[in-house]
């Protein structure tokens, strides 16, 4: 029909409304004090419905202001600007500062789901694969484009980021296709319906390689912004590590924790 | 109650039953009381100027004004409704972006427009990288004159365009505007 979302709404909420007070009044009769209770609740609501839709409302629809949704035009990237082009390097700045923004507000959108999945589904997770699965994979694409660079990481950075990478990957391919062949194995695994959260995080945050300290002598010795933490401190399970092909296989690379 | 005041000996008489009593003893008695006459208490004046400028300042021209601004914003605005991208006609303001009428008159009349920033910005870049070129051509010219061996002449005095332009304006201005005469009321 002609008529705008808003007015839909409108008359929605007062065929709502007027529903809720029928279903008091058939509710209420024959009875002595809920009757009474429903003259009192309707004697408060009648004034300010009648203010609300004989004086708000055709105020609010004649006086009702527009807001639009931001549309911004892409600019060229840093790659297109001139090593001396400050004006191109501000306007890929600025392109980066608010893909960076709608990318966390993205993760972030993820991340809600990922949390009320989980309280709905308690204790069995297992309907929440497919979500989790999305989360941890744009969780790992948002690191790999914007993480280990600290919050005053400009265009640049991120840049060379990419760059060096690039330069990385370049060099191990061995590893490359390894990387690969697992993600199409886990790819084809979760279409078969097994989940396999180790792929993506190897366990808690206790066992993840990465944060992992030893409980003794416990000071930081990086930065948690820095990269991967050594296993230990003990340079004698390092001297075993190398000496006995046996010896820890894993490494603290797998873990035993399940999910589900 | 002037029966039962302190200070009337006669009634106070006459409330002790059926017994008379000398007035001279009467008196000091009464005076003597442990009853208290006027009971004393603090004042009143600051706390009750303290209450008059909190009740002014925070509720008659701090929460009163602005209850008054949302009752009047929700009666006669609402909300703001979402509308598509304009086809037609001049592009959207700066202000029209925001969500709630409040903060669209807010950025209206007090904010600045984001969009004239960023461009603002752009331009001050640009007029550096074209200063920056400037000085290295000048750099430049000046190594070459030093290869070269090509300086200017003992009495070369360096021009500048902008004092050439600022004199040519005045001269103009001179030509164009200057009075040669006064006028005086005859």
């Amino acid at each position: 029909m002609g008529e705008g979302l808003v007015e839909q709404r409108q008359a929605d909420d007062k065929a709502s409304w007027d529903a809720y007070w029928k279903v008091r009044d058939i509710d209420s009769r024959g009875s002595i004090y809920p009757r009474f209770r429903y003259y009192a609740h309707k004697a408060f609501d009648a004034p300010a419905t009648w203010f609300r839709e004989t004086i708000v409302q055709p105020l609010n629809n004649k006086n009702r202001l527009p807001y639009y949704h931001r549309q911004l035009t892409r600019v060229p990237e840093i790659d297109e600007c001139g090593v001396n082009d400050k004006a191109c390097f501000y306007e890929a700045n600025e392109q980066y500062r608010l893909d960076k923004m709608v990318d966390g507000f993205i993760l972030q959108t993820l991340r809600q789901r990922v949390d009320r999945c989980m309280l709905y589904n308690n204790p069995d997770h297992s309907p929440c694969a497919k979500v989790i699965e999305d989360m941890e994979e744009n969780e790992l694409n948002f690191f790999m484009k914007y993480g280990e660079l600290g919050g005053e990481s400009d265009v640049r950075d991120a840049y060379m980021k990419q760059k060096h990478r690039m330069i990385w990957e370049r060099r191990h391919p061995e590893i490359m296709d390894e990387r690969a062949a697992k993600l199409a194995d886990h790819k084809a695994r979760l279409a078969n319906g097994e989940f396999d959260y180790s792929f993506w995080k190897k366990g808690m945050f206790y066992q993840d390689k990465k944060n992992y300290e030893p409980p003794y002598e416990f000071q930081m010795s990086k930065s948690a912004l820095e990269g991967d933490k050594p296993l230990s401190k003990d340079w004698e399970y390092y001297k075993k590590v190398s000496q006995d092909p046996e010896f820890d296989k894993d490494q603290g690379k797998k873990s035993d924790f399940r999910l589900f | 109650m002037a029966l039962m005041s302190k200070m009337a000996p006669a009634a106070a008489c006459a409330c002790r039953s059926a017994f008379l009593k000398p007035s001279t003893s009467v008196i000091p008695a009464i005076r003597s009381s442990h009853a208290a006459v006027f009971r004393k208490r603090p004042g009143q004046l600051i706390v009750n100027r303290i209450k008059d400028v909190c009740h002014f300042y925070f509720i008659g021209i701090g929460f009163l004004p602005v209850l008054f601004c949302l009752a009047y914003n929700h009666i006669v605005y609402g909300t703001c409704e979402l509308k598509d991208y304009p086809t037609e006609g001049p592009a959207p303001h700066h202000w029209q972006f925001e969500r709630t009428p409040i903060r669209q008159w807010w950025a209206k009349w007090f904010g600045v427009s984001d969009v004239e920033h960023h461009e603002r910005n752009l331009a001050y870049y640009e007029k550096q990288g074209i200063l920056a070129r400037w000085r290295q051509i000048e750099q430049r010219v000046k190594h070459l004159e030093g290869e070269r061996w090509d300086y200017k002449g003992w009495s070369y005095q360096p021009v500048s365009s902008t004092w050439v332009d600022y004199g040519r304006w005045h001269a103009l201005r001179m030509r164009d505007q200057y009075e040669q005469h006064g006028h005086y009321a005859q």
